[in-house]
């Protein structure tokens, strides 16, 4: 079993009722709908190697935004990971840690989704 | 040539050749995956992408692809060769 079939199931098993419509598990990624419209794309690598990105309307225009583990950002405190905010700009990661489980680090982001897609950012 | 599926049963045949399309299309997609990024493996597109050469995003996400589809393929290989391994005794 590799690492998005078991999220598959951890995300079915906690967050089913949130779904909208049926995950697709592709041979490199997961793709999820949340019932508030949120688009959610998982690749997970490995514990510390991970993108987690989403998109969502807001104010009429698509918004993505994203969190992974690109080594592109030395100077912000939770270096590797951090999150693209919907303008590009690039902070501190608030949710996710490369020591957590994938399980652990997806229901974090999931949770914060459902709450707010844009993490209480506001937009550019 | 004989097929390494002649004394297998066909329930099993099936298992082993689906375990086969999986390493051919995982292969085969990190290749396409690679070549869309222009890079010839997953460590020369992560340097392209921390030295700037190549934009973060989707950079990032297909160096990402490329390492699942690799490991995904390796798995299968390791599958099938225990199982041609197994039934072959």
């Amino acid at each position: 079993m590799n690492q998005h079939t078991e999220l598959l199931e951890h995300v079915v098993a906690h967050f089913g009722d949130r779904l909208h419509g049926a995950p697709q598990l592709t041979q490199d990624a997961l793709a999820l709908s949340l019932d508030n419209g949120v688009q959610l794309t998982i690749r997970y690598a490995s514990t510390d190697a991970y993108s987690l990105r989403w998109r969502f309307q807001a104010g009429g225009n698509e918004i993505e935004m994203g969190i992974d583990t690109a080594p592109t950002h030395p100077t912000l405190a939770t270096h590797p990971n951090h999150l693209h905010l919907s303008g590009g700009r690039a902070v501190a990661d608030p949710l996710t840690r490369t020591d957590a489980s994938p399980a652990d680090n997806l229901s974090a982001v999931i949770e914060a989704l459902l709450r707010d897609p844009q993490l209480d950012f506001p937009l550019p | 040539m004989e097929s390494i599926y002649e004394h297998v049963s066909p329930e099993i045949a099936a298992e082993l050749q689906q375990t086969a399309k999986v390493i051919y299309e995982t292969r085969e997609n990190r290749r396409r995956v690679l070549q869309h990024a222009g890079a010839t493996d997953e460590a020369a597109l992560l340097d392209s992408i921390v030295s700037g050469t190549v934009a973060e995003h989707p950079a990032y996400e297909l160096y990402l692809a490329a390492r699942i589809l690799a490991d995904t393929c390796e798995a299968a290989r390791t599958t099938l060769a225990a199982r041609l391994k197994e039934v072959n005794r």
